[in-house]
This record gives structure tokens, C-alpha cells and sequence, in this order.
């Protein structure tokens, strides 16, 4: 046994060292597997490698080894520590919604719309609670007749005042509606009021959205997250309630109060609620799209119109109709009134202008407007007319029928071709007239030497257009003419020297009618006797009117006498060469009569 | 039954509303265009396939040297019509910015480029091939004449029946 041994110690030493060696490394690394300090301190190091070599071969494996552990951990942190971990978390919150805004803003806007909306919505009745507690307490304080009635309605409907104002005052009226696309500017559900639809909706659409970009564009430059939300036009406005792929645009006649604006939202709100992925994945293909059932949420906005028109027709209106057609009654009166007294007046502005008294204007007054009619013969007066009566209190309006007629002579014409005319007719020897001109008759005064002038007169001044009546006060007087003719001592001849003054004479006649008479009166200067004076007197006038015959054949008559006396205002002692004469004058015949 | 937008687009004075004009039922007054740079038109169609649409087709105003397209407008839009002037070749030099503009606010969009005022330029183009490699997204080129109706319905068809198809 021992050579056994000796032979293994001889043969196996090396190993046996090597094996004893061994047995002392395992007993080290047993007694160090039964210590774990000493275990981790060995692994430690290798542990990151181990795991990036293994999350490097089999990354699901590592996952689905892990996920269950860190799950555990973190809902065991959580609920061991949310205070901690809410300090550690809020820092990236906001800016995780910064970020989420900017790539997915659409998205974040249909996600928060409901929330926000309802929010909002909340936020806007308190406030509007609180605002009628206060018009109430004003209401309360405040007395009239109107307060009055309020109160009255108030207490037997049971609501409060403040309720019944904004009630009452509250007509906003939805006249359309339109879902539209945010991008594309496309319909996507419409609804309309019948009664007054609008024109080409899928246009208004798409003019609404340019402008929404348009306006959009300019506010984001200047302030970020806002957007337009209504466009107002007259009476009527576009409220404009935006989501994140849509907005609804609700076009508004009348006022619109909080309540049409809260109604509007709350749609919209069920419209992004109910269809959003709808709308958000929409691309032009109407096919499929929900629009009806939009059709049917929005239309219900429309329905208060046709409420309040029932009501109206209930309404008791059959009482009033007494008091109306009394009060219709008084009122006619009263404008009647007004209108003669607004007549009278017109009428006498009218009269009271001097370039329109003489046309006849009648004018009609009805409750301030004034019709003018007549005739008139130039725009002008038409016009002065019109002019002159606007100005007067209760005048309103003027319809001006005056017709202008341009036969109707003007006036001032007239009277301006009668100044010519009759100072073109005294220029002529004989003639002496002046007029009075009242439209549209004219006078003429003054006198002629004979008839013949005084109807060219007459028959001139009735050639100018719109003289109606000539009044004719035309008197005639011949040539006042007293010719003397001298004759020598006891002569009856005429003298050479006497002819130039008988032709001139003989001129004139020629010139006048036969009205005229020629009246010669023959004197002598009373020497010698009465017989032979007689002769010579009568022998004096008779060869005047001899020698007026005999050189120029007139159409007058020639009347001769003999004055057997001194001629008026002549000394026939001193100057006796001065009573021998004949005497010629002219008198007039009227009627043809003789003298 | 589709509805969607169209844009056209180009360079000021290529006759971009006369060939609107020339092709819709009713359109808004123009003067919307110097107001807020844009003029809506509408014009129902029917595809080949007997489909019908509602086409909206937004006229903006055109550019210049001194104003650019606003590019909001292009938002949304089915597809574009980029306009260049026969006449002019510097619209024509241009129409590779339009496609580039369109593009980057529809990326998948088909684009018709309509070389309008055919009846002022007789002389034959050969630069069709050109053009239409200038993008993948070019469905089609046309030579049109806004005055003589060349084309213009050709080319709105075009685009309709290409996006019904997409559809």
C-alpha cells in the first residue's frame, strides 16, 4: 500500500501538487460564495457589460425580463412617493406641451376643445349669474312706468326681471350655419334658415376661410394661439368657433348675447366629440362622411326662430285694434291740420316772390311732402320755386311737377321787348307813349298825332308773344302847330316870303290823316272899314287854303274863317303889320264829327 | 360625391382669371382679389367614372417682384394649376419656384401646368418634355388660350378626374 502510495507520490506529484493547489482555490471561492459582500464585490464590475451584451443579443428577451420589474417599481415609487416624483415631473410638463402644440397642434386642440369648452362655458354662466344679481338689484331700485310693468310680468311669470330684459332683448336669429373644413375651405354639413338662405354657401365658405388665413396670419405675427372669431357686417355678424380641423361658422342676424354664443359652442363641442376623427381624417370624399347626422346637431341652432313666430301668433292683438284705428283717427286729424297750415304757408311764400306771383303754382301737402304743379316757362323758375319753399318748417320732402313750357313767355322778356318796341315807336314824329306792364296785360298811355300811328302802335305791341290784353289809353293830339302867315297893308296874297313856311306845312299834313282838319283864321289890322276887313280876313284864310290845295293835294280837310277882331295878345296900333295874318292850326275829328 | 380646393398659381398677368372665367358656373366679384389676394370660383363636375364633384378653385393674385404668394392659400388644397405666359418666358422660368412653393405645403399634390396665351405665340414649344420633369407630381402640361377656350377644359378635367381617381 505504501509503494502504492510511494508509486503515486512518485508517478502523480505534479498533479497531486496541482489537485492540492486546486482543492485550496475551491475552499477559497466556497468560503467566498457563502460571504455575499465578497460576490457582489466580484460582479459588480461585469454587470453593465453582462447587460449591454445581453440587451445587444436578445433586446425582447431583456424587455420582457425587465418591463414587469420596472413596472412594479414605478407604480411602488408612485405610490410611496407622488410628491417627489410630481417636484421631478412638473419642470417637463409645460414643455412637453409646448412641443406637442408645435408639431400636433390640431391634435391638442380637438383633445382639449371639450374640456376647455365646458370650462369656459361654466366660467361664463357664473359671471352672467352674477351680472343679473346685479341689473336686479337696479331693477329693484330704479321706479317708472316701464319698471312697473316689468315687475307686473315679472312676479306672474315667476322669473326674474333681469331674466325677462335679456329674455326680451335677446332676438339674436341664426340664419345659417356651416361646418367647413379648416384646411380646404370645403362645406362639410350646412344648415339653413329657409325663409332667408344664403347665397352659393360652398363660397362663402371658402371666402370666409381665405379670410380666416388671411386675418390669422397677420395675428399670429403679433400674438401667438389666437384666432378671429367674428366677422361683423350691418346688422349681422360670423361667429366663428375654431377647432383643430374644422369650425363652425354661425352667421348671426341681429344682436348676439351670450346665450347664442354658449348654444353655438355647445354644438360645436358634441360635433368634436361625436365625429372628430370624421373631420380630422376628411380629404374631399363625402362618401361616408357623417354629414347628416351633423346636419341634424346643427340644425337644432335654428330652432328658436320658429319658436318665437308661434308665440307671436297667440298674441292678443285683436284688443288693440280699437285704440289703433282711434289713435290712426286722431292722427289723420292732426296731419290734416298740419298739412293745410304747411299749405298756406307754401302758398304764400310763393306769392310773396316777386318772378312767381303772376304764374299760378298750386301746391298739395301730404304728412311733409309738398307737390308743386303749373306751368312755368324756364327752369328757373322751377327752381326758385323748389328753392324758396324747402326751407319753410315742416316741409319734408318736395316733388316738383311745375311743367316747363317754353311757349309761356317769360315776363321779364315781355316786358323787356315792350321797353324796346315802344321806345323803337317814339322815335317816330307823332308818337308819344310810355306802358304799363301788368302779366299779361299791358296798358299803353300817351298820345298820337292821328289815328293811323296810334293802330300801328296797337297792332306792333300785339305782335310780341305772351301779351293776353291790350289796354289801350292812347289819346290822340295832332301837331300842336298855331303857323302864322303875314300879309302886307289891304293884301290878301301870300307873300314869297310866307311859301317856305306853307311847304313845310303842306309837309307835315301829307304825313297825317284825313282826321285831321286844317282850321285857318284869317285877322286883319283893323284899319279901314269893318265891311272891307270882312272881305279881306276871310279872303286871307281862303287863299292860305288856296294855296295849301294848290301845292300839295292832302287828304284833310280845310276849314276857313274869318276874323273880323285883333288877334289875341297882338298891338295892332304899334304893330299892325303883325295883326295881318292868318292863324293855321290842326284839330282832330273823333268820330269823323266836324267842328 | 367629392368637394375639394384648387389653387392657381403663377406670376402676375398670365391670365390665371381668365382661364377661371372661362370655365366656371359663378364666381365672386374680382375685386376680392386686390382686397385680400384671392378670388373664389366654384364649378361642378362629373368624372369619367360618373362621379360628382364640387370643385372650389381659389384665384390667388398672382406674384411680383415686389410681393410674394401669401402661402396660407395653398393650404388644403387637392392639387394646383401652375400658370406661366407663353409670351413671357420668365413666368416660364419661374413655374419650377411655383412647384417647389405648392409642394411644400401639399406634398402629395398633383400639379397641371397650364402655358397659356397660346394664341399670341404660334411658334412651336418644345420645352413640354422639360417641364415635365421638373417634378414627379406634373400629371400633365397644356398650351391654352384663355380668349379662344384652347384647352381650358381639358385641363380642369384633367385634374378632376386625377384626384377622383385618388379617391
Amino acid at each position: 500500500m505504501n509503494e502504492l502510495n510511494q508509486l503515486r507520490s512518485l508517478l502523480l506529484h505534479e498533479e497531486q501538487e496541482k489537485l492540492h493547489l486546486l482543492q485550496k482555490e475551491l475552499d477559497t471561492i466556497s468560503s467566498e460564495f457563502r460571504t455575499p459582500e465578497l460576490i457582489t464585490n466580484r460582479l459588480a464590475p461585469l454587470f453593465s457589460s453582462i447587460l449591454k451584451r445581453s440587451h445587444k443579443d436578445n433586446e425582447a428577451l431583456i424587455l420582457e425580463v425587465f418591463s414587469p420589474i420596472v413596472n412594479t417599481l414605478i407604480d411602488k415609487s408612485y405610490e410611496t412617493s407622488q410628491d417627489k416624483i410630481a417636484k421631478q415631473i412638473a419642470p417637463l410638463i409645460s414643455v412637453a406641451i409646448k412641443e406637442q402644440i408645435k408639431s400636433q397642434k390640431d391634435d391638442v386642440v380637438d383633445a382639449l376643445y371639450p374640456v376647455i369648452g365646458s370650462m369656459i362655458s361654466k366660467y361664463v354662466s357664473k359671471s352672467l349669474e352674477e351680472m343679473l344679481n346685479s341689473i336686479n338689484q337696479q331693477i329693484q331700485s330704479g321706479l317708472s312706468f316701464e319698471t312697473l310693468k316689468r315687475k307686473i310680468k315679472a312676479k306672474s311669470k315667476g322669473v326674474s326681471e333681469a331674466q325677462l330684459l335679456l329674455d326680451e332683448n335677446s332676438s339674436a336669429k341664426i340664419r345659417a350655419i356651416l361646418l367647413i373644413h379648416k384646411e380646404s375651405g370645403v362645406v362639410l354639413a350646412e344648415a339653413q334658415d329657409l325663409h332667408s338662405p344664403i347665397n352659393e354657401p360652398e363660397m362663402v365658405a371658402s371666402m370666409m376661410t381665405a379670410i380666416r388665413s388671411f386675418v390669422n396670419d397677420w395675428i399670429d405675427k403679433n400674438e401667438s394661439q389666437s384666432e378671429i372669431g367674428e366677422i361683423e357686417y350691418g346688422g349681422s355678424k360670423i361667429v366663428i368657433e375654431s377647432g383643430g380641423h374644422s369650425y363652425l361658422a354661425a352667421i348671426v342676424d341681429g344682436p348676439a348675447y351670450n346665450k347664442t354664443y354658449e348654444k353655438i359652442r355647445n354644438t360645436f363641442e358634441t360635433i368634436v366629440r361625436d365625429h372628430g376623427d370624421d373631420i380630422r381624417e376628411f380629404n374631399g370624399d363625402m362618401r361616408g362622411f357623417p354629414n347628416k347626422e351633423i346636419y341634424q346637431k346643427i340644425s337644432l341652432l335654428l330652432d328658436n326662430s320658429s319658436k318665437k313666430v308661434e308665440v307671436k301668433k297667440l298674441h292678443p292683438i285683436i284688443f288693440l285694434i280699437p285704440i289703433l284705428l282711434f289713435t290712426l283717427f286722431m292722427w289723420n286729424q292732426y296731419l290734416s291740420n298740419l298739412n293745410t297750415s304747411l299749405k298756406n304757408n307754401i302758398n304764400e311764400t310763393i306769392y310773396k316772390s316777386s318772378l312767381l306771383t303772376i304764374y299760378r303754382i298750386e301746391s298739395q301737402v301730404n304728412n311733409g311732402l309738398v307737390t308743386l304743379s303749373g306751368e312755368v316757362p324756364f327752369q328757373f323758375h322751377k327752381e326758385l320755386a323748389q328753392d324758396i319753399i324747402k326751407n319753410i318748417d315742416g316741409v319734408k320732402n318736395i316733388d316738383n311737377k311745375l311743367i316747363v313750357l317754353p311757349t309761356l313767355n317769360n315776363p321779364m322778356q315781355i316786358s323787356s321787348n315792350l321797353h324796346y318796341l315802344v321806345n323803337g315807336l317814339n322815335l317816330d314824329d307823332g308818337i308819344n307813349i310810355t306802358y304799363i306792364y301788368n302779366y299779361p296785360s299791358v296798358k299803353i298811355v300817351g298820345e298820337t298825332w292821328d289815328i293811323s300811328r296810334k293802330n300801328k302802335v296797337i297792332e306792333k305791341i300785339k305782335k310780341i308773344d305772351g301779351i293776353k290784353n291790350i289796354i289801350d289809353k292812347i289819346k290822340i293830339l295832332p301837331p300842336n302847330l298855331k303857323q302864322y302867315i303875314y300879309f302886307d297893308s289891304g293884301s290878301t296874297e301870300i307873300s314869297k316870303i310866307q311859301d317856305k313856311s306853307l311847304i313845310d306845312l303842306i309837309a307835315l299834313l301829307k304825313r297825317l290823316d284825313s282826321n285831321i282838319t286844317v282850321n285857318i283864321e284869317g285877322y286883319s289890322d283893323n284899319f279901314g272899314t269893318t265891311e272891307a276887313n270882312k272881305k279881306v280876313v276871310l279872303d286871307r284864310a281862303k287863299n292860305v287854303a288856296a294855296f295849301i290845295k294848290q301845292y300839295g293835294s292832302i287828304v284833310q280837310e280845310i276849314n276857313t274863317v274869318g276874323k273880323n277882331t285883333i288877334v289875341d295878345g297882338v298891338d295892332a296900333v304899334n304893330e299892325p303889320n303883325k295883326a295881318r295874318c292868318a292863324i293855321i292850326t290842326l284839330i282832330y275829328r273823333e268820330n269823323n264829327v266836324r267842328i | 360625391m367629392f368637394a375639394y380646393k384648387i389653387v392657381m398659381v403663377g406670376d402676375f398677368g398670365v391670365g390665371k382669371t381668365s382661364l377661371v372665367r372661362r370655365f366656371v358656373d359663378n364666381s365672386f366679384s374680382e375685386d376680392y382679389l386686390s382686397s385680400i389676394g384671392v378670388s373664389m370660383s366654384k364649378k361642378q363636375l362629373t368624372s369619367v367614372d360618373g362621379f360628382n364633384s364640387t370643385m372650389m378653385l381659389w384665384d390667388i393674385e398672382g406674384r411680383t417682384e415686389y410681393k410674394q404668394i401669401f402661402k396660407q392659400y395653398l393650404v388644403g388644397a387637392k392639387a394646383f394649376i401652375i400658370v406661366a405666359d407663353l409670351t413671357r418666358p420668365d413666368t416660364i422660368n419661374s413655374i419650377d419656384e411655383h412647384i417647389n412653393l405648392c409642394l411644400d405645403s401639399v406634398a402629395d399634390a398633383p400639379i397641371c401646368i397650364a402655358l397659356n396665351k397660346s394664341d399670341l405665340e404660334l411658334r412651336d414649344t418644345n420645352f413640354f418634355d422639360e417641364l415635365n420633369n421638373l417634378s414627379e407630381n406634373i400629371i400633365s402640361v397644356h398650351k391654352t388660350s384663355a380668349k379662344e377656350g384652347n384647352s381650358v377644359n381639358e385641363i380642369f378635367n384633367k385634374i378632376n378626374n386625377t384626384i377622383v381617381e385618388k379617391f
